[in-house]
């Protein structure tokens, strides 16, 4: 499953979904939004994609990904919208015949995905307002 | 032929739209679009420029030629996950 949404990620369904016969290891990492960054409180946190171009770029890290690390599926769902400290952002989940390459794989595709997938993130403090830089 | 171009996330801000219409008459190059993008708003000059063209992600610097009905986008650098 290749989503953004504005609503929770749904962990169970997805990793349910993604369990079949061939699989022996589902790999997930979850990013979520902390509560504090620099020294300062997060508020709140606004999410903002360029939807048609990030759905693109998800897929296509999942088929390299698949072809890359030999694992069987790859789920990427991200949330947009309005979220709050302990929300989750992310959640990426590789299903393959063992652990190693799914390891492998979700550790590629999050950096990745950071890189090239077009979402930025808004942070809210009692400070003000701040777009989040990659480097953060 | 005029181009439109769609902004995102802290561009969006800085240039105050979400999109707007470029003409392209004798250099219709991504290169020479970036120059009036960054002439008309100078607040972009000192960012580091992402484009995208018809969703792909393009270098700024490269002399392909635009056409019509290309989507254009401009945006800083991701900062998802």
């Amino acid at each position: 499953m290749i989503e953004l949404t504005r609503e929770d990620i749904s962990i169970n369904d997805i990793v349910s979904q993604m369990k079949r016969p061939e699989v022996g290891s589902i790999v997930i990492f979850l990013g979520t939004v902390r509560g504090i960054q620099k020294g300062d409180r997060i508020e709140r946190m606004e999410i903002e994609s360029y939807q048609e171009m990030a759905i693109k770029s998800m897929k296509k890290l999942r088929d390299i990904a698949i072809e890359k690390f030999g694992v069987i599926d790859i789920s990427i769902v991200h949330r947009i919208g309005d979220l709050r400290p302990l929300d989750n952002i992310v959640l990426i989940a590789v299903s393959s015949t063992h652990r190693a390459e799914g390891f492998e794989a979700c550790r590629w595709i999050i950096d990745e995905l950071k890189k090239s997938v077009p979402i930025w993130k808004k942070e809210y403090t009692a400070r003000g307002q701040r777009w989040v830089k990659e480097e953060d | 032929m005029k181009i439109k171009v769609r902004y995102f996330a802290s561009f969006r801000e800085l240039v105050e739209c979400e999109e707007e219409t470029f003409d392209l008459d004798e250099d219709r190059s991504i290169s020479g679009l970036i120059s009036k993008i960054t002439s008309r708003h100078p607040k972009l000059k000192d960012e580091r420029i992402m484009i995208a063209v018809n969703e792909v992600l393009i270098d700024p610097t490269n002399r392909l030629e635009l056409n019509q009905n290309d989507v254009v986008a401009v945006f800083p650098m991701a900062s998802g996950g």
